[in-house]
């Protein structure tokens, strides 16, 4: 399934991928059969109604007498009062299936996504999951509940009609009837046709506002290359296609509705063509055949609804797959089943039985490489990493600087070899017990929403609130949240995007250091931010480093100096290893982006100054 | 300038008018002939089949009677079926047009406004442009403009509403003006209780959307920030979080679904009623001989016929107020400051710039005071200076991204505010530090200021920019998609790319702002000499950190507090006392130093 696909078809109904979504109905059993109980319901009575007219004019009206008259109107009022009970529990329990349906499976997906590696976000894009899990979820709720029960109730309808037309007179009846395969035929092509249709505009729709976002992002860049009529021309283009195939749909619509109307007059004008002799034999009075005919007036409309409902529901086949392809997506890093059994799951960890990390690292003849890529990236590599020791890797942007830490945090899991930590091969112990010990502080501050406090105490969610400050504190951060009118309680938006960045890391440092993780990894931590946070980050990484075994990925050489081991990686390997003295004596690259950025950073001391002096 | 919403609106629907007209016209026919339908039904049961005198006005009794009366159409019921049907095409062939036209009037409105306020976002300013968020305007790019366009399609669909209840009732007060009257009653209940259904009903939905909102966006971090969730193992408490948030917004749509139950159950409650009375009361009066029983039953159908409308009204207002919100967030982006593109003169240019005492600030923040510098044709200069010391402002200056506040920046000698906007930016190209690549190949990319792209003219830029050979590495080579959907370039390439790219689109001046810090020295020295070598006559401005990179310019400028404060080849600056020797020295030095760190 491409995962970049939004809009992919379906080729055809498979009944096996609907067999495994049935079972979040089965909790709403009673709910389906009371919804389809009052759609039946409704659906008769709206077949009744007519009936009701037929009855006055027979009974009060030809026969001229109001004889009876108020129990006929308590009676309509009765069963016009039914009716809408059977409305209102039709309504609720529709929405309660489908919100429950939806529920349920919103909450396998998470759960299921939450236990899926890393390597299944690098591969998929954000929205495709969030499409699953929201918006998919959704409609397959409906599809138990509003469309179900569309399809009873117009089902119910159209046999009941049936039933009455039948009893008013069984020959018209059976040549009315005979139109509905006709019409059900020409609804269902063409609904078929304008599921396909919508879905190829829909599609066309988000290249539409993908021309928005690369030309308003590109804007600056059009108008100096001054391309703007070029750029112009292909948004025609694309708009263009966006209109035709549009109106591509509409233009089914346009046939389509016309078609269905001359069909039912064609029903009609049999009907009307036949009722002389009928009512001649006496087969027929006046008042039926009115009853009759408007009884084909209204026929045609749910036999309409139904077939839009049944293609509906076979143009659901993709999303149906969508969310079977997401529940079996698997984890690459799984903890075999006798660690599960001694350390548990994510969701029901036994931590009474985890034991205390030290932080002694170890790979042992480590060959990676990365499951969507051929080339491996580490070869036979060892390295053995003491607890408390300190190791850089530093190189350019996209050098592969990531690699060893994802195999430290058994984000990945080596191809071949071992990793031991505290002298254990990692895969002896859950990965959650690895994970729970991490300190980890990222390039991109990803806080959550919700307050500043519910950040720092993210991974440390018992934590009072001495400590949180002691934290933030320590990062530095505890100054600028005290200013804030709400200090610790103030909300940061999504994402925390309502602190500055440089705001965000120092907080994302603080939920590191609360962690208390024995294991620090730092990922390139000050590259985005402002050189003013920089130099307070740099300022306590010497704390940070105390006690944990760390790794510092940076781009900035001023703040790896002093590592233990600085590894130096370029086009995913790495290239150069040692301590920075013996480093600068290799003259290699290390020495070359080391004077490269000193000398920047010189320059730039020597302009400040200059002003400084003025 | 900034035109009311309305005159937006006016200016969208250029042409269209025809359409909306067409669209009207129909509605209006296929609305009568959709009542004379059930009309000509009512009249055949109830007096060629049935025995009733003819409910017709007189002339059409007239014209009956002298076919032939009710027997002649009794023994000839073809001939009224032939009419039933003429009229039922009529009114399908009506339906037709009416969706045709009205499709065509909304796409096309959609196209307009996608277009026009693509357009107008391509010739709004730089100052605008840095002042967006694209986000915001994608927004308003799609779910606005749909929202006017559906909008636009249901002002007609309140011409049908209205044009059918108007009908119905002047069919039904024909047959029975108190009967009509009756009828009539509910018309404004049912509206009424529409609109207060639809007002109460709001609040809970937006509320509802907002629980919704926010359950997205948890989902949307959690999705975003796999990494954090894993590093800190919270997958359980994420999915505590996530289960609470879930089942709020479950109830919340369940509790309301409860509430619209009764609401929607009442509003179908209504017309039953509606039809109980008006049942009850034409049996009344059938009884006491006021109408017959074919009145009785066409009066019904026109009756079952109102339901529609007359509820769909309610809604229509309702979305009236959203467009109107729509309307004019989309305004607010088609009234965007626009670039002038059309006057000043078109020239060719040599490339001889001048700068004179040239004043400009951004807000409060004064960046330069009366700078004043020449660059003549062919030459090279380079300018050194602080970062924010305004070196990029200065081509920003050049290429009239923004104006100078004072002064004058000539080019050839002639004020290039007399330029042509077009003739301008085509001459003066400027590569910039993070060069912004378009989502297509990198052919497309380089030749992106040329219609019919000459892949000679591709590869000698790339050869140039010193990135063919890289380029021809990838597996695609020059057909490789850059970006998202394609390979992700290293800074280094992009910034190689651009270069090409601006050498490709033949402009006299060339600027690079910075852009060649991403690559390494060797190859920026080849870059350079390769560019004086193969491309005769181009004027160049280097703004860099890199002295190397400054060393062979012709005229090196020095750029601190807004004022060029040395100025001189890079022999003449060297002996000078001043900034340019300070920084040459710090070079120098850092080598020196650097041996002795290695030594310890």
């Amino acid at each position: 399934m491409d995962r970049h696909d939004e809009y992919a078809l379906a080729d055809r109904f498979n009944l096996n991928e609907w067999k495994r979504i049935y079972k979040y109905v089965i909790p709403y059993k009673k709910h389906v059969y009371m919804l389809l109980f009052a759609a039946v319901g409704t659906g008769i009575f709206d077949a009744i109604f007519p009936m009701m007219t037929r009855f006055a004019i027979t009974n009060f009206i030809e026969a001229k007498t109001l004889n009876g008259i108020w129990l006929f109107v308590a009676a309509f009022l009765a069963l016009a009062l039914i009716q809408l009970y059977f409305n209102v529990i039709y309504t609720q329990h529709a929405i309660r299936i489908e919100m429950g349906v939806g529920r349920d499976m919103r909450y396998d997906l998470f759960s299921h996504v939450q236990e899926l590696s890393l390597d299944y976000f690098n591969a998929t894009p954000v929205g495709f999951i969030l499409a699953r899990i929201m918006s998919d979820t959704q409609s397959l709720g409906a599809i138990f509940s509003w469309q179900l029960s569309a399809f009873a109730w117009n089902l119910a309808y159209v046999l009941s009609a049936a039933v009455n037309m039948f009893i008013l007179s069984p020959p018209l009846a059976t040549a009315v009837l005979l139109t509905i395969p006709v019409v059900a035929l020409l609804a269902g092509k063409f609904q078929k046709k304008l599921l396909v249709l919508n879905r190829i505009a829909r599609k066309q729709n988000s290249v539409v506002t993908a021309g928005y976002n690369e030309n308003i992002n590109g804007a600056v860049t059009i108008k100096e290359l001054d391309c703007r009529h070029r750029i112009n021309g292909e948004f025609a283009d694309i708009n263009g296609e966006m209109r035709r195939k549009a109106f591509a749909a509409k233009r089914v619509e346009m046939i389509f509705f016309p078609c269905i109307m001359v069909v039912s007059s064609g029903a009609l004008a049999f009907v009307l063509g036949m009722s002389p002799v009928m009512v001649n034999k006496g087969a027929l009075d006046v008042a039926s055949l009115a009853v009759f005919i408007s009884y084909t007036f209204t026929l045609l409309d749910p036999i309409e609804t139904i077939t839009r409902t049944f293609s509906r529901i076979m143009g659901l086949q993709a999303n149906v797959e969508r969310v079977n392809s997401l529940l079996d997506a698997a984890p690459t890093v799984t903890d075999r089943a006798d660690v599960v059994e001694k350390y548990g799951d994510i969701y029901n960890a036994k931590k009474e039985n985890w034991e205390e990390i030290k932080g002694d690292i170890e790979f042992r003849d480590v060959s990676f490489k990365y499951p969507d890529s051929e080339k491996y990236v580490l070869e036979n590599f060892n390295l053995k990493i003491k607890a408390g020791t300190c190791v850089a890797i530093v190189g350019a942007t996209g050098a592969g600087k990531s690699t060893l830490v994802n195999l430290v945090c058994r984000f990945f899991e080596p191809t071949s070899g071992q990793i031991l930590i505290d002298g254990v091969d990692y895969r002896e112990r859950s990965y959650l017990w690895l994970q729970s010990n991490l300190s980890y502080v990222l390039q991109t501050p990803h806080l959550f929403s919700g307050t500043i406090l519910d950040n720092i105490k993210y991974a440390n969610p018992d934590a009072t609130m001495e400590q949180v400050i002691d934290a933030a504190k320590q990062a530095q951060a505890h100054s600028f949240i005290e200013k804030l009118p709400e200090g610790y309680n103030t909300e940061v938006g999504q994402g925390g995007d309502k602190l500055s960045t440089g705001q965000k890391q120092l907080v994302s440092i603080a939920r590191a250091i609360l962690a208390k993780g024995k294991i620090l990894v730092m990922d390139e931590a000050t590259s985005s931010v402002d050189t003013q946070t920089e130099q307070m980050i740099n300022g306590m990484t010497d704390q940070l480093l105390k006690d944990r075994t760390s790794f510092i990925i940076a781009h900035r050489l001023s703040t790896v100096k002093n590592a233990d081991v600085i590894i130096v990686v370029d086009e995913g390997k790495i290239i150069e290893m040692g301590n920075h003295r013996q480093l600068l004596r290799a003259e290699g690259h290390y020495y070359r982006m080391y004077t490269g950025q000193w000398e920047e950073k010189r320059q730039d001391e020597f302009f400040r100054n200059l002003h400084n002096d003025k | 300038m900034t035109g009311s919403k309305y005159d937006f609106l006016k200016k969208q629907m250029k042409g269209n008018y025809k359409y909306l007209f067409t669209s009207v016209f129909f509605i209006l026919i296929g609305s009568f002939f959709s009542f004379l339908g059930p009309k000509l039904i009512g009249v055949a049961v109830d007096s060629i089949i049935g025995t009733a005198p003819f409910d017709l006005p007189a002339f059409v009794v007239d014209v009956i009677n002298g076919a032939g009366g009710r027997g002649y159409f009794l023994a000839n019921i073809w001939v009224v079926i032939l009419v039933f049907l003429a009229i039922k095409i009529t009114e399908a062939f009506c339906e037709f047009m009416r969706l045709g036209a009205s499709n065509y009037l909304g796409e096309n409105l959609g196209y307009n406004m996608r277009q026009s306020i693509f357009e107008r976002l391509q010739s709004a300013t730089f100052a605008y442009h840095k002042g967006i968020y694209t986000g915001d305007i994608i927004q308003r790019c799609s779910t606005d403009i749909d929202t006017v366009r559906m909008f636009v399609l249901e002002m007609t669909d309140i011409i049908r509403v209205v044009s059918k209840i108007v009908i119905a009732y002047w069919f039904m007060t024909g047959i029975s003006l108190p009967l009509a009257l009756i009828s009539f009653t509910t018309v404004p209940l049912v509206s009424a209780f529409s609109v207060y259904f639809t007002g109460k009903i709001q609040k809970r939905f937006l509320a509802a959307d907002e629980a919704e909102g926010e359950l997205q966006s948890r989902v949307q971090e959690n999705l975003s920030a796999p990494r954090v969730v894993r590093a800190f193992g919270k997958q359980k408490q994420e999915r505590d979080l996530f289960e609470k948030g879930n089942n709020l917004f479950t109830d919340m749509w369940t509790n309301m679904g409860n509430l619209m139950a009764w609401f929607w159950a009442i509003g179908d409650l209504l017309p039953v009623l509606q039809v109980i009375l008006v049942l009850s009361s034409g049996t009344f009066f059938a009884v006491k001989g006021l109408i017959t029983p074919g009145q009785i039953i066409s009066f019904m159908v026109y009756n079952n016929m109102l339901a529609w409308p007359i509820r769909s009204l309610g809604r229509i207002f309702g979305n009236m107020a959203k467009a109107t919100v729509s309307l004019g967030r989309i305004n607010e982006v088609y009234s965007a400051p626009q670039e002038d593109y059309d006057s000043g003169i078109d020239m060719e240019i040599k490339g001889d710039i001048e700068f004179k005492d040239v004043s400009f600030s951004f807000g409060k923040q004064q960046i330069f005071e009366n700078l004043s510098f020449t660059v003549p044709a062919g030459q090279t200069v380079a300018i050194l200076g602080a970062s924010g010391s305004g070196k990029s402002t200065i081509l920003a200056l050049l290429a009239r991204f923004y104006d100078a506040d004072s002064g004058q920046i000539t080019i050839d000698g002639v004020d290039i505010k007399d330029i042509n906007l077009h003739t301008l930016r085509q001459n003066v190209g400027i590569v910039m530090q993070e060069p912004f690549l378009f989502g297509k190949t990198i052919r497309e990319n380089i030749s992106i200021t040329d219609r019919k792209p000459d892949m000679e003219k591709v590869i000698e830029s790339t050869q140039i920019a010193q990135v063919h050979r890289s380029i021809t590495n990838f597996e695609n080579g020059y057909d490789t998609i850059v970006g998202e959907k394609g390979v992700t370039l290293s800074g280094g390439q992009k910034q190689r790319v651009a270069i090409a790219r601006t050498l490709y689109s033949g402009a006299k001046i060339l600027c690079f702002d910075d852009s060649l810090s991403a690559v390494d020295s060797l190859t920026d020295a080849n870059i350079r000499k390769e560019l004086h070598k193969r491309v005769e006559g181009i004027t160049t401005i280097i703004i860099s950190q890199r002295v190397n990179t400054l060393m062979e310019a012709d005229k090196i400028l020095v750029l601190d507090g807004g004022r060029i404060v040395q100025q001189g080849t890079h022999s003449q600056l060297a002996e000078q006392e001043g900034i340019y020797r300070e920084i040459v020295k710090i070079q120098s030095d850092i080598i020196e130093q650097t041996k002795q760190e290695a030594q310890g």
